[in-house]
């Protein structure tokens, strides 16, 4: 027995869930299908940034490349709109706030680049401005005395990453979304206009084998975009790029921003229960199976230079941070494209087959979720999002027979 | 009320340390739990919500006999009592409350 | 570490705890050339079972009994030994297999700063922790551990209190309140769980194993001479209650049934200013699991146990395993299990063969085994009404003490996400097990919450994943302080 649905959602992360709350909510009938548990991986283990000044990974790269990311910033724009409006449109407390960010810079070549970025966010028009040391340290007094100067963004801020994709996934239900945990996709193909998956779930009595046909699938599978495409014979340049966090013990209200810094990797922020949380990018690296080979599903290992690295940028910054407990490393996987600009919108070679996430997926999540539901619905999106759209990468699908 | 015990043990002399802004006597090298419960402390901290906590393990897994040690200008450092040895001129805040 | 880039500590056999197994598996390895590093959080080794007095600190006839015997002697041939690179009051947090025969980095948490050691091979025997009561006030001031209580007698002679009720289904808890009677406390009453027949059941046993099981035989002893002071002794009843307002004032106790419920009609009130919980042991498997060796549970011999070979080789690469981490059996099996595991790390860095290791381990093995039959006598004897938590909490009862998460906004949480079927998930959501304790004081309580109410199979929630560092470090000390 085989059942129909308007479309089939690939994974539970804040972008599947988001779409799935949006989907049903305009009626339409749909099936989200999860491997795991719901937002277990990067969409509730990520550290809840909402950053919207060009970050670190963007500008690292010099002047010509960082003017190709700001492409990104339409969408951010888009964004602080969406999460200004998600705890209403949810009803749900998601610890969203957005008290301003401040970008740090520490040397005279941080400088510069910081006021490069802010000429590039004008251009874009992105709300930025620059504050010299003292006048960061007058509206951050716990910024310490290496801070020479700082980008602010006041609509950036943080939420609860724990909170937000369960959230979506419980108001979806309300409205009849079907979801399937602990099931895998092992089959995508298309015939006819319709596509047909075959998917595997995993209980106590083994493995329960299904079919289902959908006029749509969404790929909303994060680190795992790649491998579901595959199974479409599609290519997705979208990478699995393991990374760490920190953080530290509930203390008093410390930080009343988020900070992220020009040059160097970090991110930090003080959360609403007390705890500070530390990343900004560090890299840990895939586990080993038995065999000593890459297992690229467990969960990855923290490296340790990468802890020190990371905690000792937190304290140079916000020297106050020393007297806090650190807590917890933990580590997951999120999805980088080729070029770092999201992948949203329709797969040209593939009616029917959306693509939605691989970059700052937390922060553009519900706004991604938004247009890519949109896109499916009614053929549009709101807004133009022909920039990230995967036709840019259509070459490496002309070898594909992806056509069926 | 806890007490020392006195009967087949013998310590070095007593030193002071200051608890709350009273001085106390208790024996070098005793951790910190022991002095406190024996100057009749048993709130050593109290959650957000303010409810009284005390030492529950006594060998340093619960977290539960935080108090802060005072040293030098800097801010109080939380440590757990019962890991914490006793040193001459030691300066302990109890019944901190915890933020946020 | 304390000086960012400076190279590790090398070391032949780091043992990651100082208490029997660790100790007599330091003893063997340093007889046979290696070079050994003990690392224990506590000022001198001798693990909980020998809590010693702080130095300086003179105690005529200290711990006499036989329970304490092969313990003693072992510290007594290791605790002054030059050759071994003592780390104490110093907390392994992380350990870290270097992969392809490099050894494995552990950090430590010292009152230096966090340091690193390197070792060619490591030796996890970090014993376990006391298992927690969830019931209303356990978080009140005054309700301890009863091994809490232990140890401040112990090692601190101390008496922690004025007037004791002990409560539990652990024997120990008969040797704590005599210890704390002779050490001159009021010990108000002793309530085990187990209904009187399970003290027939005792008498059961072979009376050969019985009488060579020392710990029983001391609880039996300790029993005898409570009653001769007068002192209650319940069979069938529990602790349901701490009463008091900024400490304990009371104790409410009432008689419980086979699955844990109370009968609250007949609870009648203790006063007293300390309550000691006693239902046995959980295994302090963090530091394994954190560094990925394969664990199993059993309710019975202590949590998530250290799955290992014959050897005492753990599933990863030179991480070898001792003592309780293996299944709760004891300071005397402990001992037996250490000298083989140093055996097996031995052989690992090649300073015994195989065949001197095997003939040395023989007659080790033989008496552990013997050890192990008698363990599990008191594992049976010792287990707790499965379900009495469960029944104990109320709405207000902290399911997480750390986090402060009620056991009303636990359970509202998982009845409102229902797709939430595992521990971690159900941490994640309501922040129960990301305290400072880091889990070890809920963790068993949230999985097996989630598993009520989902009327899921026990265990089925899995375990809470364990990251580094397995316990908070001050974030100065971990950069490197500059004071």
């Amino acid at each position: 027995m085989t059942s129909r649905h308007d479309v089939v959602i690939v994974g539970g992360g804040i972008v599947g869930c988001g779409a799935a709350f949006h989907l049903t909510r305009a009626g339409a009938k749909v099936l989200l299908v999860e491997q795991g548990d719901p937002n277990r991986r990067a969409s509730g283990q990520n550290a809840g940034s909402m950053h919207f000044q060009l970050e670190h990974r963007l500008l690292e790269h010099g002047g010509e490349r960082s003017a190709e990311f700001a492409q990104i910033i339409p969408l951010s724009l888009a964004a602080m709109e969406d999460w200004r409006g998600l705890e209403a449109l949810l009803a749900a407390d998601l610890e969203v706030v957005m008290h301003g960010g401040l970008m740090v810079a520490e040397s005279d070549d941080d400088v510069a680049l910081l006021e490069f970025k802010h000429a590039i966010e004008s251009k874009w028009a992105l709300p930025t401005s620059l504050l010299t040391g003292d006048e960061a340290r007058r509206q951050a007094t716990y910024l310490g005395p290496r801070v020479r100067a700082a980008g602010w963004c006041e609509h950036e801020g943080h939420a609860n990453p724990r909170l937000v994709g369960p959230a979506y996934l419980r108001a979806a239900l309300e409205q009849g979304l079907e979801l399937a945990t602990h099931t895998e996709v092992r089959g995508l193909e298309r015939r006819g206009d319709e596509w047909h998956l075959r998917l595997a779930t995993l209980d106590d009595a083994g493995h329960r084998v299904q079919e289902v046909t959908t006029r749509n699938v969404l790929n909303a599978a994060g680190a795992w975009m790649a491998e579901v495409a595959r199974l479409a014979h599609l290519h997705l340049p979208v990478f699995a790029v393991p990374l760490q966090m920190n953080v530290t013990a509930r203390s008093a209200p410390l930080i009343g921003h988020l900070v992220q810094h020009v040059s160097r990797r970090l991110s930090i922020k003080q959360v609403h229960d007390g705890n500070v949380l530390i990343g900004g990018g560090w890299p840990a690296r895939f586990a080993r199976d038995r065999d000593g080979g890459v297992d690229f599903a467990a969960r990855p290992l923290p490296v340790a230079a990468h802890v020190r690295g990371n905690l000792g940028v937190a304290a140079d910054v916000i020297p106050a941070v020393r007297e806090l407990s650190w807590l917890r490393t933990w580590t997951g996987t999120v999805a980088v494209t080729s070029d770092q600009l999201p992948l949203l919108g329709e797969v040209p070679e593939a009616p029917g087959f959306f693509v939605a996430g691989g970059g700052s997926t937390f922060t553009l999540g519900p706004t991604c979720a938004r247009l890519i539901s949109r896109l499916i619905l009614e053929g549009r999106s709101p807004l133009p999002i022909d920039l990230y759209s995967p036709a840019r990468f259509s070459h490496i699908n002309g070898f594909m027979a992806s056509a069926g | 009320m806890s007490m020392r015990i006195e009967h087949n043990v013998s310590r070095p002399p007593p030193v002071q340390i200051t608890v709350d802004g009273a001085e106390v006597e208790a024996t070098p090298g005793e951790m910190l739990a022991t002095a406190l419960l024996a100057a009749s402390r048993t709130v050593f901290w109290r959650d957000a919500s303010g409810r009284a906590r005390g030492p529950f393990c006594n060998m340093g897994v619960c977290f539960d006999c935080l108090v802060e040690v005072h040293a030098g200008g800097g801010q109080p450092r939380r440590v757990r009592a019962c890991l914490t040895p006793v040193v001459a001129g030691m300066v302990v805040t109890t019944g901190a409350v915890e933020g946020p | 570490m304390t000086s960012p880039g400076a190279p590790a500590a090398v070391t032949g056999l780091a043992i990651v705890g100082g208490g029997p197994a660790g100790m007599a598996a330091a003893r063997l390895a340093v007889d046979h050339g290696a070079d050994v590093t003990v690392i224990d959080e506590q000022p001198r080794v001798g693990g909980q079972i020998l809590r010693q007095p702080p130095r300086g600190v003179e105690v005529t006839d200290w711990l006499p009994g036989a329970v304490y015997r092969n313990v003693r002697r072992t510290l007594a041939e290791i605790e002054n030994d030059p050759s071994v690179d003592w780390r104490l009051r110093s907390s392994a947090v992380a350990l870290l297999p270097q992969g392809n025969g490099h050894g494995v980095e552990l950090w430590l948490d010292t009152p230096e700063g966090l340091q690193a050691v390197h070792a060619q091979t490591v030796l996890l025997a970090p014993g376990c922790h006391e298992q927690p009561l969830h019931f209303p006030g356990w978080t009140l001031p005054g309700v301890m551990g009863a091994g809490a209580l232990q140890s401040f007698v112990k090692s601190q002679q101390l008496v922690p209190g004025r007037r004791f009720v002990l409560s539990g289904s652990h024997p120990l808890q008969l040797v704590v309140a005599e210890q704390l009677l002779r050490a001159g406390a009021e010990i108000a009453a002793v309530a085990f769980t187990q209904r009187p027949w399970a003290g027939l059941r005792l008498l059961a046993t072979p009376m050969v194993a019985l009488r060579a099981h020392r710990q029983l035989s001391a609880a039996a002893a300790a029993m005898w001479h409570l009653r001769a002071a007068g002192v209650p002794v319940l069979f069938g009843h529990s602790v349901v209650r701490a009463r008091g307002e900024e400490s304990v004032s009371a104790a409410v106790v009432a008689p419980v049934d086979a699955d844990g419920h109370p009968d609250l009609r007949r609870a009648r009130e203790f006063e007293c200013d300390r309550i000691g919980v006693c239902h046995g042991f959980r295994v302090s498997s963090e530091l394994a699991r954190q560094a990925g060796a394969r664990v199993a549970w059993s309710t019975r011999r202590g949590g998530w146990l250290v799955a290992h070979d014959a050897w005492y080789r753990s599933s990863v690469d030179r991480l070898h395993v001792a003592g309780e981490i293996t299944g709760m059996a004891g300071a005397d099996a402990a001992l037996e299990e250490g000298r083989i595991a140093a055996l097996g790390a031995l052989r690992q860095i090649g300073a015994i063969d195989a065949a001197g290791a095997e003939a040395l381990a023989g007659p080790v093995r033989r008496r552990l085994a013997r050890l192990h039959r008698f363990a599990d006598v008191l594992t049976r004897l010792s287990a707790p009404p499965g379900n009495l938590a469960a029944h104990l909490a109320d709405d207000e009862t902290l399911l997480c003490r750390c986090e402060n998460v009620s056991v009303a906004s636990f359970d509202r949480a998982v009845d409102d996400n229902a797709f939430i079927v595992t521990a971690d998930a159900a941490k994640l959501l309501t922040r129960a097990g990301m305290g400072l304790c880091q889990g070890r004081l809920c963790g068993e309580q949230v999985a097996r919450r989630l598993e009520r109410r989902r009327g899921l199979a026990t265990g089925a929630a899995g375990a809470l994943h364990v990251n580094l560092p397995v316990r908070p470090v001050r974030l100065g000390a971990a950069v490197g302080d500059e004071d």
